[in-house]
């Protein structure tokens, strides 16, 4: 009754309901695609930052991950390999060997990140063979390198020539080694392919004088968002010998950096509500006014202050949700659309965005929880909003209101 | 005239609520504006004062190409030149001429590739900011022999300290590979974590010698007097030497033209987004009071006042408000403004060091841009009361006298 | 002969509907100067639309109506208002004045909107709230007078461009029965002394007994045309 009650008197008067209700649509419209832009673009930077390379969690050598050195290896013993193999969280893992080194060609000497993997595991769980662009993948016995892209431009290097790598092995013993320059290979990140030199695990083992060892254990999750807590009940079971950790803490100026754009986008957020709530407030304010003597007839001929306090109450949920109603369905197929199909961007940004490392594409996501969001934050904001005419009712007298 | 002032006036402070709805909703719209406004332009402003004072600064010049690659070949010969026209021009404050390498640098924990800059302390210092940030030891002392100055990155990374030594490899004028042991000296932090991890300072003598370059730069970097000179300075001093590379800080830094120019862009977005949920407001609030007032406007048209002069009426008791609404919000804009300009706002949690942005902001807006948003604000006001004006004048007098 | 201060012929008013409804259905009527006239007729009987018409408010959908040679059907709005202003006075049941104008300004507000200057204005004004007992109200605003008071605020406003005549709606409705002499009184007395046309529309018996020409109105059509 009181639903009905409220709902036609909103529509006593179209245009004043409709233009507070656009204007709740208009906040909510525009929230929610930033929100949901903005998630979009964090959800692609860490595939593109953390996904694609460096993987959602890692094993490595207990302190490892603070002194970086060939020293500090572990071996993938059989214990952990069972642990980790029955964890159903844990979909996969590869092992790699990872240091800095010289790469040279005939005239160009640089410094590069050289990785032994195993090219099938890498291939399978992190599709690194997807992201070759000339030449071939590696196999697990070749003595040849994949280069990355920028890297290879870089030394003046293509697919057939030949690189040697210099550098210092586990216990420092000299490394030396000349390979073929079977493929290059490009990721998402540039940064990722300027550095990046690919040898396969065996191979680098014995470059580096290791054998068996591995400087990290790179773990592929069944579900990303999960990573703190599966690296925690990990750490759990795993020897003390080894370093568990999340994606989180092997990198947290990404996080840093998304947690900053989140609440850059909240700041604006809330300055866009904050002036639609006012607006509301205003409309509100003035519909009271307006139905003052309304009001008082229905208190004088009998209906209780509470259930006309309820009307109003339901009255102004209504314009605050239909409009957030709106236009959540408004941004939807915008959203939708981004999330299938993200955009390039133009050739200024994309040189600018790329030098930080990130992947040059707008791109939106449709989590439910971006939308729900916002249908929460109205409803809160209706609520609020609602009190003051709320205890305006409750101390309303009949006569005075009647009072024109 | 005076009259529909007079009747304008009066009626602003006849109907309360009506006003202070309008007045609120107007002065909040223009702090929301402003102080997004400023927000954001204190950062852009801290941006870029730290990339010309510690990054690039006005404009730099080198030999075409060497940009590219950092090959050690590209460099400048004959700097006198130069050096004489920089000296002739008035608004040069700082040059300072440098040698730069890509370089390794290894200690016995790490090895990593670097930029390794070689520079004479005191003209580094008319340049770059450089000097005031060192944390620990000094900057680069010229009692010393071969000293070098690393930023705290690198400290931690490569488990450095004072007096430490590094080793720093790398590929000199000839192409052949060379080393050079620096003792730490100094330790220094800039704030913005992009650029020390990457740069590390020796001076000039040492590093001439060990590339082997007898005599020439590659970099010559220069200080003005003021920022808007870069880029007019920049292209005279190109044309006076078209055989070298000249370029202002906009180009120098990828992407910064582009965000510069986006920034206006940027500005006006946020501005119209906030200015058209301002509208909503009181486009309503406006009608609401003239669908309120129609006995009244019935009665005016009745006697005798036409319709012009009603729509006058409405218009001018809108720029009134907006009048007083206008200063409102300008004074508590203005204020925070001038708070947060001072204090800042410390975003220390936030990850903006990462990205080159300082952790405190300092809200900033330029007196044009307080009017800009005040006269949109209060223009958008006005055209937002013209609907509910022409509504008023599609009343028919008989009707509304009529209405009891 | 007076000049006819309003003529109609043939005048129809009818709103279209499932069952059209003729609220004026063929009415003649002449009025001349200096009358004091009230129309009557129950709810429905029209005479809010007649009036209406004749004072230019509303539109015939049929017929001529003219005030002082004047042919209002033609009119455009702006220039009923324009008519309105110069040629017709009002006064209505309540909501009379402007609420922000003190008397004084109120009663000066149609001279302000026809542009005479100041000096004539003042003293019309005065002279014209002096008239109806108000001198010593002048810097009063409406909420700060009485009912009766208001009224005749209203009547000195209507008067102060020397209308062709005066369109009295229910003046007396809302007031007192001593409040509502006065006001007749004073309405009598200019009609009587300085010759103005008045034209009431009236339930009120004091009203139709003041009155020297009763017209009754029933379903559109004038039914009895008294003079007394």
């Amino acid at each position: 009754m009181y639903l009905k009650l409220a709902w036609r008197n909103l529509w006593r008067n179209k245009r004043r309901t409709s233009i507070t209700m656009a204007s709740v649509f208009f906040a909510v419209i525009l929230s929610t695609l930033m929100m949901s832009i903005k998630e979009g673009t964090y959800v692609n930077m860490i595939q593109s930052m953390v996904g694609s390379y460096m993987g959602y969690a890692q094993i490595h050598a207990d302190g490892y991950w603070d002194d970086q050195n060939l020293d500090n290896s572990m071996v993938l013993n059989d214990t952990l390999i069972k642990i980790i193999s029955s964890d159903s969280e844990i979909d996969g893992y590869v092992q790699r060997v990872e240091t800095f080194s010289l790469a040279a060609s005939k005239d160009v000497t640089k410094g590069a990140m050289v990785v032994g993997i195993d090219p099938v595991a890498e291939g399978k769980l992190m599709e690194l063979d997807e992201r070759v662009v000339e030449g071939d993948y590696l196999e697990a016995e070749d003595k040849a390198v994949l280069l990355g892209a920028g890297l290879a431009d870089f030394l003046e290097l293509g697919v057939g020539d030949t690189i040697v790598l210099l550098g210092q092995g586990f216990h420092g013993v000299s490394a030396a080694g000349k390979y073929l320059v079977k493929g290059l290979i490009k990721f998402g990140s540039p940064e990722l392919s300027k550095h990046v030199i690919f040898l396969p695990l065996k191979e680098a083992q014995w470059l580096f004088g290791m054998e068996n060892r591995c400087t990290s254990v790179i773990l592929l999750l069944r579900d990303p968002n999960a990573a703190t807590d599966v690296t925690q009940q990990l750490a759990a079971h795993i020897d003390s010998r080894f370093e568990v950790m999340s994606w989180e803490t092997l990198m947290p100026e990404l996080i840093n950096m998304i947690e900053t754009d989140r609440v850059e986008g909240y700041v604006f957020m809330f300055i866009l509500y904050l002036v639609v709530s006012f607006g509301i407030f205003g409309t509100v304010l003035m519909m009271l006014a307006e139905r003052r003597h309304e009001f008082g007839v229905l208190v004088a001929i009998g209906m209780k202050r509470v259930q006309l306090a309820l009307v109003v109450w339901i009255e102004v949920i209504i314009i605050s949700i239909c409009g957030a109603f709106a236009g959540m369905i408004g941004a939807l197929p915008v959203c939708t659309y981004f999330y299938l199909r993200p955009v390039r961007f133009g050739e200024d940004i994309s040189k600018m965005v790329e030098d930080y490392g990130m992947e040059a594409v707008l791109q939106a996501s449709i989590q439910p929880e971006i939308f729900v969001q916002q249908a929460l934050i109205v409803t809160g904001i209706a609520c609020f909003i609602s009190i003051y005419p709320l205890i305006k009712v409750m101390h309303m007298s009949a006569i005075e209101a009647m009072r024109q | 005239m005076m009259l529909l002032i007079q009747i304008a006036w009066r009626n602003v402070w006849r109907q309360k609520i009506r006003s202070l709805v309008v007045i609120i909703a107007v002065a909040l719209g223009l702090f929301a504006g402003v102080f997004a406004s400023a927000f954001v332009e204190g950062m852009m402003r801290q941006k870029i004062d730290s990339v010309i004072r510690l990054e690039m600064s006005h404009f730099q010049v080198h030999r075409p190409g060497f940009r590219d690659d950092m090959r050690a070949n590209l460099f400048i010969e004959d700097v006198s030149a130069l050096r004489q026209a920089l000296k002739d021009e008035q608004a040069v404050e700082g040059v300072s001429e440098r040698l730069l390498v890509m370089s390794m640098l290894g200690s016995a924990n790490a090895t990593g590739g670097i930029t390794l800059m070689g520079v004479d302390p005191d003209a580094e210092a008319t340049v770059t900011d450089l000097h005031t940030k060192v944390e620990e030891g000094e900057y680069l002392p010229a009692n010393k022999r071969l000293p070098i100055l690393i930023s705290q990155e690198m400290a931690e990374k490569y488990k450095a300290h004072l007096r430490s030594k590094l080793v720093l490899t790398l590929q000199d004028v000839n192409g052949d590979m060379t080393a050079g042991a620096f003792r730490v000296v100094g330790i220094y932090n800039s704030g913005n974590n992009l650029f020390d991890e990457q740069h590390a300072f020796v001076r000039k003598e040492d590093l001439r010698q060990l590339i082997g370059i007898p005599v020439g730069v590659h970099e010559v970097a220069v200080l003005l007097n003021s920022h808007e000179l870069a880029e007019p300075m920049a292209t005279q001093f190109q044309q006076i030497f078209p055989n070298l590379e000249v370029l202002s800080w906009m180009d120098l830094a990828s992407g910064m033209r582009y965000l510069v120019e986006a920034f206006g862009a940027y500005l006006y977005i946020i501005v119209g987004i906030i200015l058209t949920a301002l509208l909503f407001s009181i486009v309503n609030t406006m009608l609401m009071a003239v669908l309120e007032r129609v006995r009244e406007l019935g009665m005016l048209m009745a006697i005798g006042m036409n319709k012009f002069r009603v729509f006058g009426m409405i218009m001018l008791e809108t720029i009134f408000l907006a009048m007083i609404g206008g200063p409102l919000g300008l004074l508590l804009s203005w204020a925070a403004v001038a708070y947060f300009g001072k204090y800042g706002i410390n975003l220390s949690g936030a990850a903006y060091g990462e990205m080159g942005f300082a952790t405190i902001i300092y809200p900033y807006l330029d007196a044009s841009s307080y009017w800009n948003v005040t006269v949109m604000v209060i223009v958008m006001a006005v055209v937002a009361a013209i609907f509910p004006a022409k509504k008023a004048l599609s009343l028919k007098p008989a009707e509304a006298i009529r209405k009891i | 002969m007076n000049q006819l201060v309003v003529e109609t012929k043939d005048l129809f008013k009818i709103y279209p509907g499932v069952v059209d409804v003729h609220a004026v259905d063929g009415v003649d009527l002449q009025i001349e100067d200096n009358e004091f006239t009230a129309i009557v007729g129950p709810s429905g009987s029209g005479k809010t639309t007649l009036l209406n018409i004749i004072g230019g408010l509303d539109r015939p959908s049929a017929g001529s109506v003219k005030v002082n040679g004047h042919e209002l059907s033609g009119m455009t709005d702006n220039e009923l208002i324009d008519f309105r202003l110069k040629h017709i006075g009002f006064v209505f049941q309540s909501y009379n004045l402007i609420p922000v104008l003190t008397a004084e300004e109120n009663t000066e507000f149609i001279l302000l909107l026809q542009g005479t200057p100041k000096p004539e204005r003042e003293l019309r004004v005065r002279s014209l709230l002096k008239e109806v007992g108000l001198e010593d109200k002048l810097n009063s605003r409406p909420s700060q007078l009485s009912g009766g008071q208001q009224q005749r605020v209203a009547v000195a406003r209507a008067l102060a461009s020397k209308p062709d005549f005066v369109l009295a709606d229910e003046p007396t409705a809302n007031l007192d029965s001593k409040s509502a002499e006065n006001l007749l009184e004073i309405m009598a007395q200019l009609n009587q002394e300085e010759g103005i046309t008045f034209i009431f529309s009236t339930h009120d018996q004091r009203v139709i007994d003041k009155a020297r020409r009763v017209i009754t109105l029933e379903d559109g059509r004038i039914v009895s045309d008294e003079r007394r």
